[in-house]
């Protein structure tokens, strides 16, 4: 062994700090409940976390506390005019006494609902993953040597259930807003209104499972919950300049350390690799 | 805006024609631009007026509701056929549940003479429509006098003044092709009728319309 | 013992780490360790061997070629190995490294290479010019090559030179040295030889970056070292 590099819990600390900033994702989704066409737009990025170095012969990095934050925009369209029964307004007839003609009865209008509304509801994703564990592997790659870390499995469960309030207020304004500009209904909004949150709510359960499904899809295409590819965590070039080309004098060659082989561990609580040059 | 045309009927109007003389007339639903007559589907209504009837100014009103049948491309009269007493009168208007569908005319004839034409009304022909947006619209008698309309939002004002106003539907005389009134200040939900007093080939078009400022909030 | 020691990197070279880099300079910078006044010196010069000046001989107007070249350093890290000597008073302490080295110095005897008089005023001063035989003689001596060997051992301290917030220049620097087999030269050879070795180690330093093998490409704060302790140069950093 001719060369050692040890990191302390605090510097893995570092090292998984960077890897976890970088741990964001944006992706859409789709899909349809009955009269309701909902969009989802999910973005979450990682935050957080304290690493543990765990001893060989487990030799694992486990986070601590990693908090998974975010946004998933939702956009619920409906058509009102499949959902609401046909109303003509008003409600009885006005007629009016015209000479030479009679007493004349202005027609009455069935309202023809407007075209689909789309209610958008953004709701917060803010959940903590209390223990995430990786294992540590040395890949030699042609011009690296890479250390590199591997999730083990673990489950999220992720519960939007208390965000239907949200979504049922949301579009009850809406609809609520679109009705009130039709002449005549006043009356009649409220229960319209109900209306369309009972057509809505029966299916919410399914809505926000299927979304909360989605987030957990979209998180496991972080690149640091892969299970199967290693995100490096140090990287070692082969070959290192020690002595640059051409200096101090033109026509120097330059003098490298070549790293021949390198292995890694965890002993007492710190990332230990070594180094054999050639 | 609303749109408002006695010669392009949409589902806020309705046509009314009073039948002062018996006899079988035939009517079409044109919806086609002038012009385009020959392409005007085919489809002839009949309205048979008896001898007996009432006596003017004391005829009943017959309902006629066009439906717009997407897949013939045309509208569909209910009653497709129809039979009243002399100085009865018919009033045409649309139902739908949606916005898309065509503007369209009445066109009658009895005995292949012109009869009746909601694009160019004669005496006693009436035209009805129905405010649905707000705003100050300014129309014209036959392209010459103007009328104003000021329509209001119906949550401009609280709901028992509003129920009130909504039992009545002002009627606009036209007399020698002036509006009397001329302005007229009504809410969305209120029907305004048109009624020709005196005059031929009427016709009742906007000519300007502006909306109005935000509804305040009562 | 935790090897961080509270800081969140730890960084060592193992003496035998630092001999196999020490063996691939020595191969690549020869004229690090190779000196000659032509036409001693084999290869090419500047890039084979440093190029010196002659010797001169006091009352001549010439000089003498000659030649110096060291064999591999080798470096040994406290504690010292049991293979290693160090004649006294040199001992190996704590934080201290040694070098050993054999130096082989040679003179081309009877070969003469004018040089100018650096006494302007010296009636007897000539111009360069073809040398001559201090006896008088205009016969040349046919020259001889002769050759000496030396050994060298001096022990010393690791530094650092500054190269910014983000990296160091880490070395070594010898303070005391001995020189065998040079009996009343020894302090002079012992003066000569420390600067020249210095110098020499001056060339091969190595950035803490290089150190720790080049994992942190944003930079290390060195906090702690170098130390030379355990057979290892170390230093302790933090994580930029």
């Amino acid at each position: 062994m001719d060369a050692t590099l040890a990191v302390s819990e605090s510097g893995a600390n570092h090292l998984m700090q960077d890897l976890i900033g970088l741990a964001s994702i944006a992706r859409s989704g789709s899909g349809t409940w009955g009269p309701f066409s909902v969009g989802y737009d999910v973005n979450i990025h990682l935050a957080g976390g304290t690493v543990e170095l765990i001893d060989a012969p487990s030799n694992r990095v486990r986070v601590h506390n990693v908090n998974v934050l975010g946004t998933v925009a939702t956009h619920f369209t409906f058509d009102l005019g499949a959902i609401l029964p046909t109303i003509c307004i008003p409600p009885f007839q006005i007629c009016v006494d015209i000479p030479f003609i009679g007493t004349v009865c202005t027609p009455q209008i069935c309202i023809p609902w407007p075209p689909p509304l789309t209610v958008s509801v953004t709701l917060p994703i803010a959940l903590t993953i209390t223990s995430l564990d990786f294992g540590i592997l040395v890949q030699s790659n042609p011009t690296t040597w890479v250390v590199g870390i591997l999730l083990f499995p673990f489950s999220l469960a992720i519960d939007l259930s208390p965000e239907a309030g949200a979504i049922i207020s949301a579009i009850s304004a809406e609809v609520h807003s679109i009705l009130s500009g039709i002449p005549l209904i006043g009356d009649l909004i409220a229960g319209l209104v109900d209306i369309v949150l009972n057509a809505l709510t029966p299916l919410l359960g399914a809505i926000l499972s299927a979304i909360s499904g989605f987030i957990n899809t979209v998180l496991m295409l972080l690149d640091l919950f892969s299970l199967t590819v290693p995100v490096p965590l140090l990287t070692f070039n082969k070959i290192q300049p020690a002595l640059p080309a051409n200096f101090p004098q033109p026509g120097d060659l330059e003098v490298d350390i070549t790293l021949a082989a390198l292995n890694a561990n965890i002993l007492d609580h710190e990332l230990v690799a070594t180094a054999d040059i050639a | 805006m609303d749109i408002l045309n006695s010669q392009q009927l949409t589902y806020l109007d309705g046509y009314l024609h009073a039948f002062r003389e018996p006899g079988i007339y035939t009517y079409r639903v044109l919806f086609l631009p002038r012009g385009y007559e020959g392409s005007e589907p085919d489809s002839a209504y009949t309205i048979e007026v008896g001898r007996e009837g009432n006596e003017p100014g004391s005829g009943k009103q017959h309902d006629i509701t066009l439906r717009w049948d997407a897949s013939k491309r045309a509208y569909q009269p209910e009653p497709a056929q129809l039979s009243l007493g002399v100085n009865d009168y018919v009033l045409w208007h649309v139902t739908t549940t949606t916005v898309a569908i065509p503007p369209y005319s009445i066109r009658g004839a009895a005995e292949d003479r012109p009869a009746f034409d909601s694009r160019a009304m004669g005496q006693h022909d009436v035209f009805t429509h129905f405010f649905m947006t707000s705003g100050d619209y300014t129309y014209t008698i036959s392209g010459r006098v103007e009328g104003r309309i000021s329509v209001h939002d119906h949550r401009e004002v609280d709901p028992s003044e509003y129920q009130k106003r909504t039992t009545e539907a002002p009627v606009v005389r036209i007399i020698q092709g002036k509006p009397e009134p001329e302005r007229l200040e009504v809410f969305t939900g209120q029907t305004v009728v048109w009624v020709v007093e005196e005059g031929e080939q009427v016709t009742i078009a906007v000519k300007r319309a502006t909306e109005r400022s935000q509804a305040k909030p009562r | 013992m935790a090897l961080t020691n509270g800081h969140d990197v730890f960084a060592a070279l193992h003496e035998t780490g630092v001999n196999k880099f020490i063996h691939n300079v020595f191969l690549a910078r020869r004229y690090y360790f190779h000196f000659a006044v032509p036409p001693l010196g084999s290869g090419v010069p500047g890039t084979d061997f440093a190029v010196l000046p002659p010797l001169p001989v006091p009352g001549t107007n010439y000089g003498l070629a000659y030649s110096l070249d060291i064999s591999q350093p080798v470096i040994d890290f406290t504690p010292q190995d049991a293979t290693s000597t160090l004649p006294p008073p040199l001992t190996l302490g704590p934080n201290q490294f040694s070098l050993s080295a054999d130096v082989q110095i040679c003179l081309l005897c009877g070969f003469h290479i004018p040089i100018r008089d650096p006494n302007p005023n010296d009636p007897r001063g000539k111009e360069p010019g073809k040398g001559r035989h201090p006896q008088g003689d205009d016969r040349e001596q046919q020259p001889e090559r002769v050759c000496t060997h030396l050994q060298l051992w001096a022990v010393g301290h690791p530094t650092v030179a500054n190269l910014g917030a983000t990296d160091k220049l880490i070395g070594l620097e010898i303070d005391d040295i001995v020189v065998k087999e040079v009996c009343a030269l020894e302090k002079i050879m012992e003066c000569i030889t420390e600067d020249a070795v210095n110098a020499l180690l001056e060339k091969v330093r190595l950035t803490l970056s290089r150190i720790a093998l080049g994992a942190f490409p944003v930079g290390l704060i060195l906090e702690d070292g170098p130390k030379i302790a355990d057979d290892q140069l170390e230093a302790w950093a933090k994580i930029v």
